[in-house]
């Protein structure tokens, strides 16, 4: 297997926190987009190698993510979550909220 | 291991709380045979965050299952919890002798709508009254959803399922009134939807002393969501509805389809038919627990008084 | 638990006891922890007594509220290292059999009692009938062996006890005590040896030391099955899960479950030496053999010793297991007798059935069936005459 970089969906370097979704594994549920009470996500075009559509963020909006961690909470395939960024996307550390 | 589910290629860097579920610490990857959409992967990853968090120990907190969709969850949970799948609907008897014969130990018991009201209804009521002190979680579904989507005794009025095609005509049971007339000591209910109020009732469950039963409302994308519209539980509204096919739909359904337990007091019965009443039913600490008033009785036995 | 108490063991003795009060005694000397039942006629003496008797030694008895919580209760205690055990009557057994097969697969150790009563349906609650030995044999979906011994006496209900918790934790199945209405309430002298005796004959519950890697089924040294020590959820000494699925030498989900069921069958079967237990009575000259199990043999006694005074030559094989039966045994009793009589507590003849199956086809059995009535030995006697001539 090589190892690739999850993507992240958006950054907030103030306050030092990367929103991540791993696209291989979301199965196109739509519970994040649901959830989220700042209502930034919406469904994207591209379809994963399960066959489903993948959340992506609005145009413009990533500013408003403040990090509730509900998607996280809510994703039934532990695939969106949030963490600390220190360095380049290597170091796991779990954002305080 | 093609026995837990399919497994997509490992990637960095990865959530935590992936690394310790039962998949993750064997194969560095999360991995289960769900549909997409089940909210019983949204609890798997609830169980195991606040298992890893409060830092239980595996020897005094044994989860037991029963047999479901949900049985699932011994492969998707922690790995260091020893877990045992019991008989469908038998599981608090299981408990119960588990909880006796090592009074240390406070089992957690995962049981499903179907599991515990309709076959299991007896050791349930029993074990309520005896207050033995365990947790109950009761994952609500409304529908039999392992063997192909048939009615259970909590789906709602008027739902279509494959044994009842036609619609459903029965008076649906609540586990919370049961549980409350039975006599347990601390009752409440909550959904999926509401992940961090679930986390307080469980925190709360874990320093109580007595039978906690925890109601939890969980969509079931693949039977129950897919055949029904929308508009269940409002229909005296008057909106055509949609098929909610996909979770995010049903969990916004779930969403308006339940009321604050304060909210309820002001509504008429018209309007409460078919919802969901969220909130603290009852909590009563300090109430005669069965374990230590056997305890009691050994003494009387042995002859110190 | 606490284990420390010394009220556990009767001072030695003899005593005059009822034979479900010999038995509930036994299981207290065999290590009792755990009681889990319903009450029923023939078997509520059980329950009552021990519910006097275990919390005296810390252990517990618990009515439940229905048979079905009770087997329960009984495989959640052995799961966490506890002795445990239920007594029941026929109607009970038809109503645990889901449980005793998971049980089976978990290959938990437990201990029944049935105290049998004349069925189908309610039956005549205080007759007995022994009616119950094929349900025992195949009480739960699935293929798998099982333990049952008959005792005839209430010294012999209290020794077979010992001998059934033994069994059930060596090899790992369950195991029957099979009892009666009228021997379960007959009053007879019992001996009771010492504590220091009956504490050498329990083999007990407890963790073996070289406990290292994970839990599983196979012997190093020859990479065969052996049956280990018994799990205790809540020490280390556990799997990480219980699921009632065929499981492969490791422990894991298995591919092949052929090889699961023969394992569940093999591990009695080839053991079958030190399990069948038997006892004869003047057999060595024997023309005429009378095999019996149960309270039929008591009759069987009295008919071979006045037959003998007469000058026939009869003697007894008395079948203590029943189950696994053994085969080799009755065959080796049996091949120079001329006629074999099989009296039973039943109109079938389930044991005649068995005793059919492993002889020459040209040797006759012939039966005593009779129902809720126990033997006298005059039938026996009749029937020896009979074929002696």
């Amino acid at each position: 297997m090589s190892w690739f970089k999850i993507p992240k969906l958006l950054e907030n370097k103030d306050k030092m926190f990367s929103l991540f979704l791993n696209k291989n594994r979301c199965g196109g549920c739509q519970a994040c987009v649901y959830v989220c009470p700042t209502g930034i996500l919406e469904m994207g075009d591209e379809l994963n190698m399960r066959i489903a559509y993948t959340p992506r963020v609005k145009e413009g909006k990533a500013k408003y993510c403040t990090a509730c961690k509900r998607c996280e909470y809510g994703c039934p395939d532990w695939c969106i979550y949030i963490l600390d960024e220190l360095d380049n996307g290597n170091v796991i550390k779990k954002a305080i909220v | 291991m093609s026995g837990i589910g399919p497994m997509y290629p490992n990637e960095k860097p990865e959530n935590p709380y992936v690394l310790v579920s039962y998949a993750g610490h064997l194969l560095g990857n999360y991995s289960s045979r769900l549909c997409a959409g089940c909210g019983y992967g949204i609890i798997g990853h609830i169980f195991t965050r606040l298992f890893e968090d409060e830092k239980l120990d595996p020897k005094l907190y044994p989860l037991v299952l029963g047999i479901g969709c949900y049985s699932q969850m011994l492969l998707t949970v922690h790995y260091a919890t020893q877990k045992v799948l019991s008989l469908h609907g038998r599981a608090p008897a299981l408990a119960t002798g588990m909880k006796m014969a090592n009074p240390l130990m406070k089992p957690i018991i995962f049981t499903g709508d179907g599991d515990c009201l309709g076959i299991g209804g007896n050791h349930f009521i029993h074990t309520c009254r005896r207050n033995l002190d365990c947790i109950i979680l009761i994952f609500n579904n409304s529908i039999y959803a392992m063997t192909g989507g048939q009615a259970a005794p909590t789906t709602l009025f008027g739902a279509k399922s494959t044994t009842t095609p036609y619609k459903m005509f029965e008076n649906r049971s609540d586990g919370v009134k049961l549980a409350l007339a039975a006599g347990a000591t601390y009752v409440a209910r909550t959904t999926v939807a509401h992940p961090r109020t679930f986390m307080k009732y469980f925190r709360k469950a874990l320093k109580h002393k007595g039978t906690s039963v925890i109601e939890l409302i969980t969509p079931c994308v693949t039977y129950f969501g897919s055949k029904n519209l929308n508009n269940l539980g409002s229909e005296y509204l008057g909106f055509k509805g949609e098929k909610m096919d996909t979770a995010g739909k049903m969990i916004d359904w779930i969403k308006r389809n339940s009321v604050r337990i304060n909210q309820a007091k002001f509504m008429n019965e018209e309007e409460l038919f078919n919802k969901y009443i969220l909130g603290e039913f009852r909590y009563a600490p300090d109430q005669p627990e069965y374990s230590e008033e056997y305890a009691k009785i050994q003494k009387i036995a042995q002859g110190d008084r | 638990m606490d284990m420390g108490n010394n009220k556990r063991f009767l001072p030695e003795g003899k005593y005059l006891m009822m034979g479900n009060i010999a038995m509930s005694e036994g299981a207290l000397a065999a290590g009792l922890n755990f009681f889990g039942g319903y009450p029923i006629t023939p078997s509520t003496e059980v329950i009552e007594h021990l519910a006097v008797r275990l919390p005296q030694i810390g252990g517990v008895c618990m009515q439940m509220e229905d048979e079905l919580a009770s087997i329960n209760a009984v495989i959640g205690a052995s799961l966490v290292g506890a002795k445990a055990m239920t007594a029941t009557s026929g109607p009970g057994i038809c109503l645990m059999t889901e449980t005793i097969s998971m049980a089976a697969n978990l290959e938990i150790p437990f201990v029944f009692c049935d105290v049998q009563r004349n069925g189908p349906g309610t039956g005549y609650v205080t007759e007995p009938h022994h009616n119950d030995i094929g349900l025992m044999r195949f009480a739960g979906n699935g293929e798998f062996q099982v333990i049952t011994l008959a005792p005839m006496s209430c010294q012999e209900l209290y020794d077979l006890t010992l001998v059934a918790f033994n069994f059930a934790e060596t090899y790992r199945c369950p195991v029957f005590i099979m009892s009666d209405a009228y021997l379960g309430h007959l009053h007879e002298v019992v001996k009771i040896p010492s504590k220091e005796k009956l504490e050498k004959m329990v083999i007990e519950r407890e963790i073996p030391e070289d406990i290292t890697g994970k839990f599983s089924y196979k012997d190093e040294s020859t990479g065969k099955y052996i049956i280990p020590k018994p799990p205790i959820m809540g020490t280390d000494y556990c799997p990480g899960m219980f699921l009632s699925q065929p499981h492969s030498l490791e422990g894991m989900p298995t591919p092949k479950p052929q090889l699961f069921t023969e394992m569940m069958i093999k591990k009695i079967t080839s053991n079958i030496d030190k399990i069948a237990l038997t006892d004869t009575y003047k057999l060595d000259d024997a023309e005429i053999i009378i095999i019996a199990y149960g309270l039929p043999v008591r009759a069987s006694y009295r008919a071979v010793d006045l037959a003998r005074k007469e000058g026939i030559k009869v003697g007894i094989f008395r079948l203590i297991t029943i189950w696994p039966f053994p085969d080799e045994k009755v065959k080796e009793a049996v091949k120079d007798a001329k006629v074999v009589i099989v009296p039973e507590l039943n109109y079938t003849g389930v044991i005649a059935e068995q005793v059919e199956r492993v002889t020459d086809l040209n040797t006759p059995i012939i039966r005593i069936p009779n129902v809720c009535e126990i033997h006298h030995p005059n039938d026996i006697l009749k029937v020896i005459k009979g074929v002696a001539k």
